[in-house]
This record gives C-alpha cells, structure tokens and sequence, in this order.
C-alpha cells in the first residue's frame, strides 16, 4: 500500500489512528506493530510467506541483540550470526538474479531461478536491524528488553517501505514513553499534507514527461527535449523521495515519534560530497557509522581513506540496484567525490556559483545513469545530451520541446521554486494561520483529486 | 475557540474527509472490481456471406479480417493522396500526426479522444463539426475506441456510428477509413485495456464498414507479436509504439488506399514477391487480404514515397 493512494488515506489511516487514539498508553506499541503488520501485507499479498519472512527477522534480531547485550564473552559470534543472517535474506533476494546472470556470462552456463519477487522493504528493514545489532555491540544502546516495542520499532508503517532508515537510538526512549498531543496530530498532518503534495503535484507530474520521453523512444527526442526529460527525472526522483519521506515524518509525529528528517535541500549543494549530506541522509549515516568508521574512517592514511570511499560507493551503488549501471553510478559518485577532495572542492566551496554550475551539469548526468538500466539505451540517451557527438536519430520531430514545454512548463517552476528554501521561509511565517489551513486543504484535496483521476505513479524507490 | 484556531487544519480535513469518504470508497471499491475484470470474448461478426461458418475467434486481427470483410483491393497510393485526407483519432493518431510521414493531412486528435465525447470535445478550440464543415475532403480517417474499451460497448458503438453518420452528412464525396485500435502488449493488459475487448471492439466497428464508402482497415498485423498482442519490443509503454514506428505506420496507410470509384482496378505493385499478390486481382482471396497489403509495406513504401518527406535517418 502506498501512501499517496484512496486505500491508505481513506482507509487505513482512518481505522488505525482511531484504533490507535483510544488505546490505552500501554498497548499502544503493540497496536502499532499489528497496525503495521497488516499494513505490510498489504503489499504482499501475493507472496503471504513475505510476513513470516519478516516477523522472522524481527524476532531473530531480538534475540541476537539480547545475547550481545547479556553475554559478552561470545557477543562478537553472536554479531557476526546476526549480521550473516540479515544480509543473507537481502542478497539471496536481491541479488542472487544479478549474481546468476553474470555468473551465466562468465561461465557460459544457463543457470536459471524462478523469477524471485523482492520482498517490499527488505533493504529498509535489513538496514535497521544490522544497524541496532551493530549499536548494542557497540555499546551504544542496551538492547531493546520487549519484543513489542523491537517489533513496533522495525515494522512501524510510517518508515517500514521506504524509510528514512531510523536507528534505534533515535526512537528507544520514545518507544517506552512519548507525550500524544492534540498539536503533535496537527503538525503531524501538515507535515503528511505537504510531503502528499510534493508527490502528487510535482513528482508524479514530472514523472510523465520521462514517461513520455521513454514512449517516443531516446532515438526520436531531440536534444533540448533529452535535458529537459533528464532534468524532470532529476527533480522526480527528488520530490517523489522527499515527499515520501515527509509523509513517513508526519505519520510519526502524529503518533508522538520523532522520525528524522531524510533530505536538506539537497539540490542547492555546491559539490557532490555536500550532496551526500543532504540526500538521503539517514543512509549516509548509515554507511558512514556501519562501514566507512569501522574500516578506519580517514584516520588511516590516504590510501586507506580512498579504498573506505571505493567501499562505501559501490555497496552505495549496489544497494540502489542489482545493476552495473548502478555499480557504474556509484563509481562515477567515488571519482567524482574524491576530485572534490584532493584537487576541486575547495574552489567550488569558495566560488559557490561556479559550484552550483557544475551540480547542474552534474546532477542530471549522474542520475542518467541511476535511470536507465540498459547500457545500450543509455548510450543513446547520453549521446542525446550532446548532439555533436555521432550519432544516429530516427523521425525526430522538429520543436518536440516546445510541445512538452509547454506541458510542464509549471512543474518545472514548481520544482525550481520548492527545491530552495523559499517555501519553507514563507511557509515558518504563516504556519499557524488560517489561511495555512486553508492552502494545505487545497493541496491535500488537489492531490486526492489527481489519485482519484488514476493519475498516480509507483513511487520509485519500491523496488527496495 | 482561540484554543481551536490551533487546530484548525485538524478539524478542517476531518470534517471534509468525512463528507467525502463515501465517495472515495466507492471509488476504490469501483478500482478494484474493475482490475478483476474478465475481458470480453471476441464475437466473431457475420455480416458478409464471405465469412466462413464457424470461424474461431482467436484474439487475434484474423477474428476481424476472416470473418467480416470482403476482400477488398487496395493499392499503394503516395502521400500526396493524403493532401485532402482528415484524421480523427485519439493519442495514437496524435502519434501519426507527429512522427508519421503524412504531415500534408489535416489532424483532429488528442490524448483521450472518445466516441462518446467527441461531439463536444474541442481539439485547438475546434469541434469536430467545425473542421468538418471548413473544408472539403477526399478522404476522413477515423481511429477511436481504445479510452473506452472497458464502457458499454452498444453505447460507445452508437456514438462512434452517429460520428460516421455525421461524417457521410458533412463531406459526402469523401471515402470514409474506419481504422481498426491497434492492440496493447501483454505485459499491460488488464481487466478492463486488454486484447479481447479491443477485439470485440474492433470487430462492431468492422461491422459499421459497407465497402462502397466505408471502409475497415486493421494495422495490427503489422505491429502484432504473434500472439495478438502489440510487439513488446516497438514499444516502451505497451500501449503507444515508439516514434520510430509511426513511418511504417504511415506507409501502411500509404499502401492501404481505395480510389474514388470504389475498386480500383489496377493490382497491387509489380514488384511485391508473396503469392497473394497474384490473388489480389481476385476479389475474393480467403486469405485476408490486409496481411498481404502489409507485407507489402516495405516494398509499397519504396514506391510510395515520391515526395521524399521522410527523413526517418539522420546522421549527426
């Protein structure tokens, strides 16, 4: 079930929260964890072996985080069985198809699978209960001593199918004692409205250019139409994201939980090492805290700090996708970031504008390559973008921009306008105000509207 | 009420989601019910004592083609017989008008075009009475059906009837082409876009064609996968071949041509090699004959593009 669909906004939140407004405080993690029990079903109905798979795993990690808490002598064993555990679920569904197929080029064999369906939020979840192991071997946190409050904490529906990835520490005190308010269920509510607008309004919007663009086929699109397509993907993939990840925090608040923010206006970074700061935060931190640190961080000498980020940026990549074009993203991300280190990036900090050039050069190509998982079609696509390269077009249509211009010329302003943080300036000023409420009705009914018409998308990062 | 004005968004969303809820749950309700559609059975038409009794329906152009025409001879014409030609049609028309090599024709068409709306839908601010009372042409393509595959299909054919009905009225000289939907690739198909309806479909427009005025064209052998379904690899979204393709489109309606008196009598072009060409000449080859006039699109193309507008290659 998706957030920005009829089912979720007029059936299951409804019936959850009122379920969830008059239990007592006590039971009120055990009715979030079998709220979003059922809500995780939902999107799996196909595959009902999914939900043991995943009630598995939350009761496997419980464990192992007790043993590693109580029994020190052996916690390194236990954390290694945990660790083993949870990515061996990940990989065998998520790559085994990509190990196969490679396997198959390499060997000149015909090893086939049945088709594996991924289980929806494997990558989240697996993330999480690595990242809480990983925690209470560190110290860091004790381990959780209720089973409930572990499995609210990992199957909570607001962050369950596309995060942001919440480590335990962030909610383990919430978990046993958060303060529910009639301001929190406001706030709550705005926050949810706004992220909905963000997908609906822009992302899914934008989202049918790159549609159409794919539709006339890359060989028949000019190349003011290829920019213009690539751009719309940039800011598609960036609304769709972030409204998600705005909904997942206003779903929190509205039950007292502080969920971390996952995105810091990303698109006004003046280099890709900032970029990474302020795009999908939390899995930054994640790589960062879990890998990059333990490894050695910087502290080990340049050779060793380079092969850290080569680390970190190809399971970066991979975890995007099983894909070389998304190998070959992260990468490209390493080169790139390791440019900004040792020759660029102190000029592009001091001299923002040239740094912001070089980001809307940059942005759009790398996400070329996060968007198209066939080489030879992104061949043709890249060769689009530079029309004095050779290459070979077929029944391009003159002025094609003009047309699709015209189309979204709006969502382009729309995307432009709300990726600074000029909305959020206005939107401090005015937010408790009448005429607040009355924009954000206007917004969350605009977006029930486009749902109703069927003009809805699958939000991009489900295949995860 | 000052402590309300706190909560004013609150009570604001409640208060219109509660006034609204029954209608988003029939809404869902309605979404669901129809994914689980079954697809309507392709009715074999018996219009014509041609169609051989008992034919088998397959949801394939061939339910349409066997069972419902007579053999009809086409010639290749050149795109300047399309100088006075008007196509009505929805996206995928707009497609044609776009990446196709017609350009000389006149266009009424836009994402979405139905039967059941077109007498009231404006297209650049024009009815399609408009366009049809502004000038006078030879011939009026018409390829609608596909946005209303899942509605009623006595109504849809009704309204689509009433539109050649107006057509005949408004241009009375003009040969009338009642171009058949182009099927959906399988991997799109549900209970309500899938091939079974846009058969059955397009065989209640097949049965509006009399052949003296009117006439039933059906591309889908061109662009089919085998399996009656749209080739999977001319397409990206299942539903709209890829730009590239409109050309071949084009010179299929190129070879697909009916002058003025009805039959021509002069047969289809020297060069083509299949033996159907031979059984062109006469009327009434068992085979359909749309699979002949297609696999003559190559050869016919050749011929037919005298005006060389087609510049389907360039090289940078």
């Amino acid at each position: 079930m998706v957030f920005s669909s009829l089912e979720f906004i007029f059936i299951f939140l409804p019936a959850f929260m009122a379920v969830y407004a008059l239990t007592p405080s006590r039971y009120k993690n055990a009715i979030l964890f079998l709220g979003s029990i059922i809500f995780y079903s939902m999107g799996v109905l196909n595959n009902p072996i999914y939900i043991m798979l995943f009630l598995l795993t939350i009761l496997f990690n419980f464990i192992i985080g007790e043993f590693i808490y109580y029994k020190r002598r052996s916690a390194k064993a236990w954390l290694t069985l945990g660790i083993i555990f949870n990515f061996w679920w990940l990989v065998f569904f998520k790559y085994s198809g990509f190990f196969l197929t490679n396997a198959n080029a390499l060997l000149r064999t015909h090893m086939t699978v049945k088709d594996i369906i991924l289980p929806i939020g494997i990558s989240f979840y697996t993330f999480q209960n690595v990242s809480y192991i990983i925690d209470v071997y560190r110290r860091k946190t004790r381990s959780e001593q209720s089973l409930v409050n572990y499995g609210a904490y990992i199957s909570m529906f607001p962050q369950l199918i596309a995060g942001p990835i919440v480590t335990y520490g962030t909610v383990a005190e919430q978990l046993k004692k958060r303060q529910h308010t009639p301001r929190k269920i406001e706030n709550g509510l705005k926050t949810f409205t706004i992220g909905l607008g963000y997908k609906v309004l822009i992302a899914n919007q934008l989202g049918g250019l790159w549609r159409d663009v794919a539709n006339i086929g890359y060989e028949s699109i000019s190349s003011k139409l290829a920019w213009m397509g690539i751009i719309a993907y940039s800011f598609q993939l960036y609304f769709d994201f972030m409204g998600y990840s705005y909904m997942a925090m206003g779903l929190g608040q509205m039950m007292a939980f502080d969920i971390p923010k996952n995105f810091d206006y990303p698109y006004l970074s003046v280099t890709m090492t900032e970029f990474w700061r302020r795009w999908h935060i939390t899995l930054g931190s994640w790589f960062r805290e879990n890998i990059y640190i333990p490894l050695g961080g910087n502290r080990k000498g340049t050779q060793k700090t380079v092969r850290n980020f080569l680390i970190v940026w190809l399971f970066t990549g991979l975890w995007h996708g099983a894909s070389w074009n998304f190998v070959l993203w992260g990468l490209v991300l390493f080169g790139l970031i390791m440019l900004e280190r040792f020759v660029i990036g102190d000029f592009l900090n001091k001299y923002r504008i040239v740094g912001h050039l070089y980001m809307f050069l940059v942005i759009p190509l790398t996400w070329l390559l996060f968007a198209i998982t066939d080489f030879h079609e992104l061949g043709i696509y890249f060769r689009r973008l530079l029309p004095f390269l050779p290459q070979k077009t077929y029944a391009v249509m003159a002025d094609d921009y003009v047309k699709y211009w015209g189309i979204y010329r709006k969502f382009f302003i729309a995307g432009i306008v709300f990726s600074t943080r000029i909305p959020e300036m206005i939107y401090k000023k005015i937010k408790g105000s009448p005429f607040c409420a009355i924009l954000l009705l206007a917004v969350f009914w605009g977006c029930v509207y486009c749902m109703y018409k069927g003009m809805n998308d699958p939000f991009l990062y489900f295949r995860f | 009420m000052n402590k309300g004005k706190q909560y004013i968004y609150t009570f604001l969303l409640l208060i219109t989601c509660f006034v609204a809820s029954p209608f988003m749950w029939h809404k869902i309700w309605k979404t669901s019910a129809d994914a689980k559609k079954e697809p309507a059975v392709p009715v074999s038409a018996n219009v014509t004592p041609t169609a051989p009794a008992g034919e088998v329906p397959a949801a394939t152009e061939a339910s349409t083609e066997g069972s419902a025409q007579p053999a009809v001879n086409y010639t290749a014409g050149s795109v300047s017989y399309f100088d006075d030609a008007l196509f009505i049609g929805d996206s995928r028309m707009v497609g044609i008008s776009e990446y196709g090599s017609l350009k000389n024709a006149d266009y009424f068409c836009s994402e979405g075009l139905q039967a059941s709306r077109i007498a009231t839908e404006a297209v650049d601010g024009k009815t399609v009475d408009d366009v049809l009372n502004s000038k006078t042409y030879g011939k009026v393509y018409v390829m609608l059906g596909i946005n209303e595959v899942g509605n009623d299909m006595d109504t849809t054919i009704s309204k689509y009837s009433a539109l050649v009905n107006d057509i005949k009225a408004k241009q009375p000289q003009a040969i009338i082409y009642l171009l058949a939907n182009l099927h959906v690739s399988s991997f799109v198909e549900d209970g309500i876009i899938n091939n079974g309806n846009i058969d059955t479909l397009n065989s209640r427009i097949a049965q509006l064609a009399d052949y003296s005025t009117t006439y039933y064209l059906d591309v889908n052998s061109v662009f089919d996968d085998g399996y009656g379904g749209l080739n999977a690899e001319y397409t990206s979204d299942g539903i709209h071949p890829l730009a590239k393709y409109y050309g071949e489109w084009s010179d299929w309606l190129c070879a697909n041509t009916v002058s003025k008196d009805g039959q021509a009598a002069a047969p289809e072009q020297a060069e083509v090699p299949q033996d159907n060409a031979a059984e062109a000449t006469t009327p009434f080859a068992a085979d359909a004959p749309q699979e002949a006039a297609a696999e003559t699109v190559t050869t016919a193309a050749a011929n037919s593009n005298s005006s060389g507008s087609n510049d389907y290659f360039s090289e940078y």
